[in-house]
C-alpha cells in the first residue's frame, strides 16, 4: 500500500468548562491514504466532528488541542504558522459541513464564492476562475450551471447548495475533502444522489474523503475503511467489510443489532444498548463502555484497553473482543444484552 | 423486560379491527398572501385501524406533519371530515372538542422544546391531569410516579427539571405525557428522529411495549423509512399532499405499487456493504415542485421514470384504490412499477 497522506498520532482536544476539561478527542490516532474513502462514525458527543475540525485547526473557543500530531507531507499541520495553516485549508484539505444554508454567504452570489476559493489561494485570473466554476457546478450536476452559477443560496435547493459547497470543497482539487455530515440535514432521495456523487468523485478524481457520520449505512455505501469512536476514543477500525461481518468491538456489535433495517424480513424487537453515553467530565475508568457492555470482566473496570489487531487490518480496544465474546459467552444467541448479562459481572456485583 | 416479540402476535385483531380513526377527504390550505395557498394537505382519506401502528413517510414539505396535527386536532381542516369511532371531530367546537382531545395525544420531535423549561418534569406529566380534572393530591402524584416507571425513568425524578435529562430520557418524559390521560391514539411526530442511534432503538422498544400494555394506536410519522417500517404494521406514503400508496410494511417494501415509494427505498443506505454496493438507485430527477401551484395530473409526473406523457400522467389525476389485497396506490401504471 501507498505510504499514508495523513498520519494522525495521539490527538488530543479538551474543552474548559466551568466544572474542570472535557476531553473530547482522546489519544486519536489513524492514517488516510491517497485516495481512498475513511468513515469515520459515532453518536453525538462521540468526538467524530471535533477530530476532523482539529485536524484542519478549526476548534471552537474554549476547544484546544493540546497534544499529539496530524502529519501531512512531512509538516506537523499542529506546528505550523497561522499562515501556512491557511493556505493549507481548502488548497489541500478542503472540508464541507452538514449545513449548506448556514455555511454559505446569504448575500453573495453563489459562484462568486466558489471563484473566491481559487482567488483567496491565488490559484486563477478571475476569468479562468469563473471558467472552472461552471465547469465544477457541472461536475457536481447542477442543471443550468452557466445561469445558476449567477444564482443566490437562497434561490438554490438544500441538495443544490450542498452540491455547491462540494464544487467549493474540490475548486482547488485538495488532496483530502473531509465531509462532516454532509447529508444529515437532506431528504434520503437527496442524500443518496449526494452520496453517490461524493463516490464518484473519489474514484475519478482520486480525492480522499473522510466521511464522518452517524449513519451505518452511509458508511456502508461509500466508505472502504471505517473508524468507530465512543466517548471521544477510537473503540474499533478496520475495512468496512470485516467491521460490519464480523465487528470485534461490543460497541460496534451492538450499535449495528440496534438499527431497523429497511430490507430486513421479518419484525424482530430492536436489541436497544442500555444506558446512555458517559459524561466526559468524568469519564468512566477502565474501559468507557463497560457501564452499557453485556460482556465485561473484571479487568474492563479498572483498566483502559488499548486498540490492538485482531484481524489482519482490524483494530479493536477490547479485553475481551467479539471473537472470544461469540465463542465463550454465546454472543451470537444472546437474548439478554443488559449490562455483564453475558459475562455475569452485573451492575450489583460491581465494586464501587 | 418484555421478551423479543413478533408484531403479529402483537395483534390479535389483526388487518380486520375496525377503524378508530377515519379521514374522509381532508384538506388543508394554508394562505400565503396575494390569494395564493399552500395545498399542504390536498385531499386525503384513510383509516387508522384499532390497536395498529400506521407509519406515514415522505419527503420534508410533503404534508405528513401538517397531516399529523389534523388527525390530532391541533389543526382546523380547509375542508372534509375526521371521525374518532362514529364521532365527527370536525364538526365539534369548544368543550365538547377538548374532551374528545383526552383520546388523541401527541409527541413532538424535539425533546427540548416540547418540555417547559420551567416546570418540573412531575408538573409536566401532571398537566393533563390537572386540566381534566381527573384526580389530584396523593393519587395525582401516585399517578405521575406510576408514569415516570412506565416509561423506564426513576419514579422519584418527578421533582427535577427537563435540563437535567437527556435527549432520550426528555422524550421518555413527553411520552409519559401523552399517556396520563389513557388515550386511544398517539400521534408520534418524528419522535425518535433527533435522538441517536443506540437511544433510537430504546425509544422504539418502550413505544413497541406501551402499546401491547395499554393497547394504543399510533400514527407514527418519520422521514426515516427504516424505522417506520420497523415500527408499522401498515404504510402510507405521501408526496405533494396527497397520499399515493398504502400498503401491509412487509408488503410495500417487497412490492411497491408506485414509483415514488420505490423510489424512496432505493435511496435509504443500508447498513450492509455488500447489499449497498449491490443495490441501483433510482435517481428522481429534478426538486420537489411547489405545494403553491402543484403539477396537473399526477403530481409526481415531473420527476417519474415511468410517467407517459402528456397524456395520461400530466393530465388526470390517478385515484389512489385497492390494487391488491388492501394493497393502495395512486398511479396509472402502477402494473409496471
Amino acid at each position: 500500500m501507498a505510504a499514508p497522506i495523513l498520519r494522525v498520532r495521539n490527538l488530543r482536544t479538551q474543552f474548559s468548562t466551568d466544572q474542570g476539561p472535557v476531553t473530547a478527542v482522546d489519544n486519536v490516532s489513524f492514517d488516510l491514504y491517497p485516495g481512498e474513502s475513511l468513515g469515520i462514525v459515532g453518536e453525538s458527543g462521540s468526538g467524530k466532528s471535533v477530530t476532523a475540525l482539529s485536524i484542519l485547526r478549526l476548534v471552537p473557543d474554549p476547544g484546544r488541542t493540546v497534544g499529539g500530531s496530524v502529519l501531512f507531507h512531512e509538516q506537523d499541520l499542529l506546528q505550523v504558522s497561522d499562515e501556512e495553516i491557511r493556505e493549507i485549508r481548502g488548497r489541500d484539505i478542503a472540508m464541507i459541513f452538514q449545513d449548506p444554508q448556514s455555511s454559505l454567504n446569504p448575500v453573495l452570489r453563489t459562484g462568486f464564492q466558489i471563484d473566491e476559493a481559487m482567488l483567496a489561494h491565488k490559484q486563477a485570473t478571475p476569468r479562468q476562475a469563473r471558467t472552472r466554476t461552471i465547469e465544477l457546478l457541472r461536475r457536481v450536476r447542477i442543471p443550468a450551471a452557466e445561469t445558476r452559477v449567477r444564482d443566490f443560496p437562497h434561490q438554490l435547493s438544500g441538495g443544490m447548495r450542498q452540491r455547491a459547497m462540494i464544487a467549493m470543497g474540490l475548486a482547488n482539487s485538495p488532496a483530502i475533502l473531509i465531509a462532516d455530515e454532509p447529508t444529515t440535514a437532506l431528504d434520503v432521495t437527496v442524500q443518496a444522489q449526494i452520496l453517490e456523487l461524493l463516490g464518484d468523485l473519489n474514484r475519478e478524481l482520486g480525492t480522499a474523503i473522510i466521511m464522518i457520520t452517524h449513519n451505518m449505512g452511509v458508511v456502508a455505501g461509500l466508505c472502504s475503511r471505517v473508524i468507530v469512536m465512543y466517548a471521544g476514543q477510537i473503540v474499533e477500525q478496520g475495512p468496512v467489510d470485516q467491521i460490519f461481518d464480523q465487528p470485534q468491538h461490543p460497541y460496534t456489535w451492538s450499535l449495528l443489532r440496534s438499527i431497523p433495517r429497511v430490507d430486513a424480513v421479518r419484525h424482530e424487537r430492536l436489541r436497544s444498548i442500555e444506558g446512555m453515553a458517559p459524561d466526559l467530565l468524568h469519564p468512566p475508568a477502565g474501559c468507557r463502555f463497560h457501564p452499557r457492555c453485556p460482556f465485561r470482566i473484571e479487568k474492563c473496570l479498572t483498566d483502559e484497553p488499548r486498540l490492538e489487531e485482531i484481524h489482519p487490518g482490524q483494530f479493536a480496544s477490547c479485553w475481551v473482543s467479539m471473537d472470544r465474546a461469540r465463542a465463550e459467552m454465546n454472543a451470537n444467541n444472546l437474548d439478554d444484552i443488559s449490562p455483564g448479562a453475558a459475562s455475569g459481572l452485573k451492575p450489583g456485583e460491581i465494586i464501587p | 423486560m418484555a421478551q423479543p416479540v413478533r408484531r403479529q402476535d402483537l395483534r390479535p385483531m389483526g388487518a380486520s379491527a375496525p377503524a378508530l380513526v377515519r379521514v374522509e377527504n381532508v384538506v388543508k390550505h394554508f394562505p400565503v398572501g396575494f390569494g395564493t395557498t399552500v395545498k399542504a394537505v390536498d385531499g386525503v382519506s384513510f383509516e387508522i385501524r384499532q390497536g395498529e401502528t400506521l407509519g406515514l413517510v415522505g419527503e420534508s414539505g410533503c404534508g405528513k406533519s401538517t397531516l399529523g396535527r389534523l388527525v390530532a386536532q391541533l389543526l382546523p381542516v380547509t375542508s372534509g371530515r375526521v371521525f374518532l369511532d362514529d364521532v365527527e371531530l370536525t364538526r365539534l367546537r369548544g368543550e365538547k372538542l377538548r374532551q374528545q382531545r383526552r383520546e388523541l395525544q401527541i409527541i413532538f420531535q424535539d425533546p427540548f422544546a416540547s418540555l417547559d423549561p420551567r416546570m418540573t418534569v412531575g408538573d409536566i406529566i401532571a398537566e393533563p391531569l390537572v386540566n381534566f380534572r381527573v384526580m389530584r393530591g396523593k393519587k395525582l402524584n401516585a399517578r405521575v410516579q406510576e408514569l415516570l416507571r412506565v416509561v423506564g425513568l426513576n419514579p422519584y425524578f418527578n421533582n427535577r427539571y427537563p435540563h437535567e435529562f437527556s435527549g432520550g430520557q426528555r422524550q421518555r418524559i413527553g411520552i409519559a405525557r401523552a399517556l396520563a390521560l389513557n388515550p386511544r391514539l398517539i400521534v408520534c411526530d418524528e419522535a425518535i428522529s433527533a435522538l441517536d442511534v443506540s437511544i433510537q432503538a430504546q425509544i422504539v422498544n418502550l413505544l413497541e411495549d406501551l402499546q401491547r400494555e395499554f393497547r394504543l394506536t399510533y400514527l407514527f410519522i418519520a422521514h426515516d423509512l427504516s424505522v417506520v417500517r420497523h415500527i408499522s404494521d401498515r404504510v402510507m406514503v405521501m408526496y405533494l399532499g396527497k397520499i399515493v400508496e398504502i400498503a401491509d410494511s412487509l408488503e410495500i417494501y417487497n412490492r411497491p405499487k408506485h414509483p415514488y415509494t420505490k423510489a424512496l427505498l432505493s435511496a435509504i443506505p443500508v447498513p450492509d456493504p455488500r447489499v449497498q454496493r449491490g443495490k441501483r438507485l433510482i435517481e428522481l430527477t429534478g426538486e420537489i415542485p411547489s405545494p403553491i401551484n402543484p403539477p396537473s395530473g399526477c403530481r409526481f409526473h415531473t420527476r417519474c421514470p415511468i410517467a407517459r406523457l402528456p397524456t395520461p400522467c400530466a393530465e388526470v389525476e390517478p385515484q389512489l384504490e385497492d390494487k391488491v389485497r388492501g394493497h393502495m396506490a395512486a398511479c396509472h401504471f402502477s402494473q409496471e412499477v
